[in-house]
């Protein structure tokens, strides 16, 4: 210190008196207290300085002025550095009161007593120091330190806003990095220590921080994470995570921290050495404060347990909370996988692994690191909580089955989890999406008996009620489901409830209280995410009613921004225009839909164009049919989204028949069809043109219906060969739905097993597709030449249930009826049959195996008298089909034989046998052997009982 | 000859660069330098006996000095535990090669260090390890002027006489970037893999998951690339990562591939608070946005 060596110099220059005990003079006491106090032995100064004052007290010489300004300034020290902070105070505010003094000098003096009240715990009067200080020498070094100083003070008094105001400034002015970094980490703190959380973010994330030589890392690492941990709380995960990515983990840290401790030491060191005027010294305290802070802060890190999994785990947390999924998956596999990380948090990052996998709908991924959790750590108690997560990713991949089966499995084997109820729910709701209504039924049905506070309670019995109209009960539905709306009227799925209320009345044909209900709905509930259905249901309930015009200004109303609902309003208008048989309307309206360009995504482009062809025809104009008919089919045939191909091509053929008629075999016009001489040619040109163009789908589509036309000419073998043509070139996943059932059905026909792949891929790619029908009933088929009827069982379920009236449901309904006998399930079996029968469209052949079927059936039920009334009905009613007609006398004479009638059984044979229509049949044959063994009727020939 | 000091860096590197200099096609500050590098070596056994010669024959364990002698020559042999400190002309060299690196001169430096490499790689094994981290450098200055073969070579020349964990990951991270330039995909990918391996959760560079990156990039397979390139970012802490940025235009690149806008615009913002600049990559320019 400079002008403590001035106090040397004027002492030593004062000189002792020549002859005195050195020890006894006023000068020597003098020095030594000032040389005890420039070695830093404060402790001999104060000694020194005391026995000075006792001696010299009350001489004029220690009174002087010029000793006094020297002499107090460095006594206050002394006294602060001793713990002596009343006698410090007194020596620094003496100074204060009776000199100005050298500003360097005052300097010292005010900074000293601003610390000196600071830990007097005077703390506004140490702040209001160090603000004069500022005042007073704004330019000076330690005028940042002051400036520190009094923040910390302001924010220990409680004036939060006037310390951070001080700190923001300091660490926006252009003093030294060191102090700026320090007070921007010190603002940091005391925002979150304040719970100014929004302030806290602005300053740890404005703008980035120099870690290389930012001195305090540990203490900016724990604000981090603890600002992270504060955002996280308030659900501001994006800022949490960038809060997160300034945290390292603990062994870096420490590292980090340590070298960055000795860089300190280091500076330290150089600016004792440095030392020598007043500021040096307060250079020396601020170093000597802040390694300090940093040895405390590291001896705790070093002490403490590691932090670095714990923190992941909640930066992993964070990540997936910010719909970060893949990083979270990333941090939380890091941390599943390693096996130095403890047990617990292992256990709980594996967990959340696969949350991340849920929250990604990476299904297969979800279920095998559930299933690897399970194997891990099959006594967690997250155990079950994973469980349900492999039941909610097979639900998500639409394997109920095995989300039913893990459910029931979770509910066994922990019957007193808290989620019980939400596993039962889960569970009906899985059976309701297997269309197992019963079951489904039943678990709704439990929750709603067991849970009264479930928070799902409005959901289940919703679910319960649709059950009932999937099932087409509407009554049982309407009854469920007005009950519901009265009780819900609170609860935010009123509206669907309500919206269902008018769709179970549609569906029941009650169509006034459907229309009163909609009407109602469209009033209450104008923008709601379901007004575009209820619109379409509006639309439909007034075609019910036979309002076409009403109904068409209904779906007029649905825009495109309902997506799959437009096109079907589009469609629904032109089946209006259709019945009204308003052609010219309905082409322009399909013409319209076609030519709109403001619709992004536009479906059923291709059905459109064949209604525009057709209505061409309808109108009179078959001509103008044949290019929209031929452009629809060069734009359109290769995409396998346009259903109606086999529709144009069905089409295309009748109008070139048509037309060629009309002119007298001469060509039509001038396009290229016209030039064939048959339409067969035209579609085997087109097909090759298609398999070189490489449009495999359009290929197909041409192969399927020139097989059609083959089959219709009994040339199946022909038609056998283009389909196997087909197979061979043509991917699975360029087939349409019209491909995949012609290839399965042909691969099925010659006993390769990849049909089932056809199928499968039918159903799952094409779920609405009528063709999946074919698929339905293929698998069904393959399973039971396997004897797999439970496995034929739902297949063919599916088929009756989703698609009654189509072709195939009669076939499918006779070989459900068999496989319910094959199951045990006859009396189910018996209802299938008896349907069949009631329905006109299965008359004929259908209608006698029905009995054949229902006669099989009392026979397993050991009703035989039934089976062969069923049997007698066959062959007296079905005389057309006569292999069926042979059996069924072949079988009744068996049961009249088992019954004890021997006689009717013989008169069944004698029956049989006289027919020569049947005698080719193996039921003849069979015939001739056993009626040897039956006793001729000694009279005439009995009647069959009835 | 010219004896260049550190601070006569700049005009000793115009001395080797201008044409004027060259006569016949030769430069004669190289050719001095050459000259210079030629000269003989000197042994210092641990007696402290200094020799001065010319090394005739080496291998693994010894060579062997012919120094002259007053009728005629001597052979000294020297193996590889006789503790003998060998010393070659033209230390001053490697003083103006570091200057002319570090003022990113790396094309002129190149010439003076592969003189040197001439000079002393065949000695390696008897020379202190310093020796061989000093011709690190070549290999990068290779690397950076688009020489990779050379660079691959150099460093694998180089890497058995290497302990120092940090100049033996800087000589990897040389190999792999050299192999990704050549586009030797296979190779590339396996350093990459074994670069991974070592690689701890936290981690000062990117680079083996960014090179993985771009590779799968490159092949349209944009899933992976954002795999890859994701977790470095994700454990980056807060300290300086090399490849960070690389890292963050694959991810923001491949989630634009992938259409999803949101993740692409979330990782940019962070890159621009991070004040990453995007990297000069081809493959990546096109889906750069601001």
């Amino acid at each position: 210190m400079l002008w403590l060596n001035m106090v040397l110099f004027l002492t030593a220059s004062m000189g002792a008196p020549t002859g005195l005990p050195v020890q006894d003079t006023f000068h020597t006491l003098l020095q030594r207290g000032v040389r005890a106090f420039s070695s830093g032995d404060y402790e001999g100064a104060v000694k020194h300085f005391r026995a000075l004052q006792d001696t010299f007290g009350e001489e004029p010489e220690y009174a002087q002025a010029s000793i006094q300004q020297l002499l107090l300034p460095l006594r206050g020290y002394a006294h602060l550095q001793t713990d002596l902070p009343g006698e410090a105070e007194a020596d620094f505010m003496e100074f204060l009161e009776r000199f100005s003094g050298e500003a360097r000098q005052r300097a010292f003096v005010l900074f000293n007593l601003g610390r000196t009240l600071r830990e007097s715990g005077k703390l506004g009067e140490a702040s209001d120091i160090y603000g004069q200080f500022v005042l007073e020498f704004p330019g000076k070094p330690e005028t940042a330190l002051a400036v520190m100083r009094r923040a910390d003070l302001l924010l220990k008094l409680g004036e939060t806003d006037s310390g951070l105001a001080l700190l923001r400034e300091l660490y926006n002015s252009k003093v030294s990095y060191l102090l700026r970094v320090q007070a921007r980490l010190r603002a940091l703190q005391a925002a979150i220590d304040n719970n100014r959380t929004d302030a806290a973010s602005e300053i740890l994330l404005q703008s980035p921080w120099n870690l290389d030589t930012m001195p305090e890392l540990a203490a900016l690492a724990f604000a981090a994470l603890r600002l992270g941990d504060s955002l996280a709380g308030l659900e501001e995960y994006g800022e949490a995570v960038r809060c997160y990515r300034l945290v390292p983990p603990k062994v870096i840290l420490v590292s980090m921290q340590e070298r960055r401790l000795n860089e300190i030491r280091a500076a330290a060191k150089r600016h004792e050495a440095l030392a020598v005027d007043s500021s040096g010294a307060l250079w020396v305290e601020y170093y000597a404060q802040l390694t300090a802070g940093i040895e405390t802060r590291l001896d705790a890190l070093q002490a403490a347990g590691d932090y670095t999994p714990g923190f992941l785990l909640r930066y992993g947390q964070a990540l997936l909370l910010a719909a970060r999924e893949r990083e979270a998956w990333i941090v939380f596999e890091s941390l599943a996988l390693d096996d130095g990380v403890p047990v617990v948090e292992r256990t709980e990052a594996h967990y959340r692994w696969i949350l991340a996998a849920h929250a990604l709908k990476f299904w297969d991924d979800a279920l095998h690191i559930a299933r690897d959790f399970i194997d891990r750590y099959p006594d967690s108690v997250l155990a079950p909580q994973a469980l349900f997560l492999i039941a909610k990713a097979y639900q998500e991949e639409r394997d109920y089955p095995q989300a039913i089966e893990l459910l029931t499995e979770l509910l066994d084997r922990f019957p007193e989890h808290g989620m019980v109820s939400r596993w039962i729910f889960t569970r009906g709701y899985c059976s309701l999406l297997d269309e197992r209504h019963t079951e489904a039924r039943a678990d709704l049905g439990i929750y709603l008996d067991r849970f009264h506070d479930g928070k799902l309670r409005v959901n289940a019995q919703l679910w319960h009620a649709l059950s009932w109209f999937f099932e087409k009960n509407y009554d049982t539905a309407l009854l469920e489901l007005t009950n519901l709306a009265t009780v819900a009227q609170n609860h935010p799925l009123l509206p669907e409830i309500e919206y269902r209320v008018a769709a179970t009345h549609y569906s029941g044909r009650n169509y006034d209280d459907a229309l009163t209900q909609i009407d109602d709905w469209l009033d209450l509930y104008p923008g709601h995410e379901r007004e575009p259905e209820a619109l379409v249901l509006k639309g439909d309930i007034l075609m019910g009613r036979g309002e076409l015009r009403v109904a068409a200004e209904a779906f007029a109303r649905v825009t495109p921004d309902a997506r799959r609902l437009f096109p079907y309003a589009i469609f629904q208008t032109g089946k209006i225009y259709r019945a009204l048989e308003d052609y010219e309307k309905m082409s322009a309206h399909f013409q319209y839909y076609v030519e709109r360009e403001d619709i992004a995504d536009k479906p059923r482009v291709s059905e459109a164009l064949y209604w525009i062809g057709w209505t061409h025809d309808r109108i009179g104009f078959p001509e103008k049919a044949l290019p929209v008919f031929t452009d629809a089919l060069a734009a359109y045939g290769n995409w396998p989204e346009a259903n109606e191909i086999q529709l144009i091509l069905t089409t295309l053929h009748q109008l070139h028949n048509k037309l060629r008629l009309k002119s007298s075999g001469e060509a039509i016009s001038d396009i290229s069809l016209s030039q064939k001489p048959d339409f067969e040619t035209w579609v085997r040109t087109e097909r090759q043109t298609a398999l070189d163009a490489g449009e495999l789908t359009y290929y197909a589509r041409l192969t399927t219906f020139l097989a059609g036309l083959q089959e219709r000419q009994n040339r199946a073998d022909e038609a056998d060969t283009l389909l196997l043509e087909m197979v061979e070139k043509v991917p699975p996943a360029e087939l349409g739905p019209e491909g995949l059932s012609r290839a399965g059905e042909v691969m099925e026909k010659f006993g390769f097993p990849s049909a089932r792949e056809y199928y499968e891929r039918l159903v799952e790619e094409f779920p609405k597709a009528p063709q999946r029908a074919y698929a339905y009933y293929g698998l069904a088929r393959m399973e039971i030449a396997h004897g797999q009827f439970s496995e034929a069982r739902p297949l063919l379920n599916k088929l009756i249930d989703e698609m009654p009236a189509h072709p195939l449901g009669t076939e499918g309904a006779l070989l459900y009826g068999q496989t319910l006998v094959a199951l045990d399930e006859t009396e189910e079996a018996v209802q299938v049959y008896e349907n069949l029968l009631r329905r006109r469209s299965a008359r004929g052949r259908p209608h006698a195996e029905a009995l054949q079927g229902l006669a099989q059936a009392h026979r397993a039920l050991d009703h035989p008298a039934k089976a062969i009334a069923y049997y007698q009905r066959l062959y007296t009613l079905y005389r057309a089909y006569p292999d069926l007609v042979a059996d069924a006398y072949l079988q009744s004479a068996r049961l009249f034989e088992q019954t004890g009638d021997p006689r009717a059984a013989y008169q069944s044979l004698r029956e049989l046998l006289d027919a020569p229509e049947l005698s080719l049949y193996e039921a003849a044959a069979t015939a001739r052997m056993e009626i040897e063994r039956l006793a001729p009727p000694s009279s005439t020939a009995a009647s069959p009982k009835p | 000859m010219i004896h260049p000091q550190p601070t006569s860096a700049i005009a000793a590197l115009a001395c080797l660069t201008l044409s004027a200099c060259t006569v016949h096609g030769e430069n004669p500050h190289l050719a001095a330098m050459e000259s210079e590098l030629s000269k003989p070596v000197t042994v210092i056994n641990k007696f402290g006996r200094s020799v001065t010669g010319r090394i005739d024959r080496f291998s693994e364990t010894q060579f062997t000095l012919t120094a002259p002698a007053d009728a005629g020559e001597v052979i000294y042999t020297y193996g590889r535990g006789d503790d003998a400190q060998l010393h070659f002309p033209g230390n001053d060299y490697k003083l103006l090669a570091l200057d002319l690196l570090d003022d990113g001169h790396e094309a002129v430096a190149i010439p003076v260090l592969r003189a040197l490499f001439a000079q002393r790689s065949p000695y390696l094994d008897f020379l202190p390890e310093k020796e061989a981290v000093f011709f690190a450098r070549l290999a990068d200055a290779y690397l950076g002027q688009g020489k990779p073969i050379d660079a691959v070579a150099t460093a694998r020349r180089l890497a058995p006489h290497i302990k120092t964990t940090s100049v033996k990951r800087k000589l990897r991270d040389i190999v792999l970037l050299a192999h990704y330039r050549l586009k030797l995909q296979e190779e590339t990918r396996q350093l990459a893999g074994a670069w991974i391996k070592t690689a701890p959760r936290f981690h000062d560079s990117a680079l083996g998951w960014w090179v993985l990156a771009q590779l799968e990039f490159e092949a349209e397979n944009f899933e992976a690339a954002l795999w890859n390139a994701l977790r470095p970012i994700v454990f980056a802490g807060p300290m300086p990562m090399a490849y960070r940025q690389h890292c963050y235009a694959v991810c923001i690149s491949s989630y634009r591939a992938l259409n999803d806008d949101e993740n692409a615009q979330t990782l940019t913002n962070e890159m621009n608070a991070l004040d990453l600049e995007w990297p000069d990559i081809p493959s990546l320019h096109d889906w750069r946005q601001n």
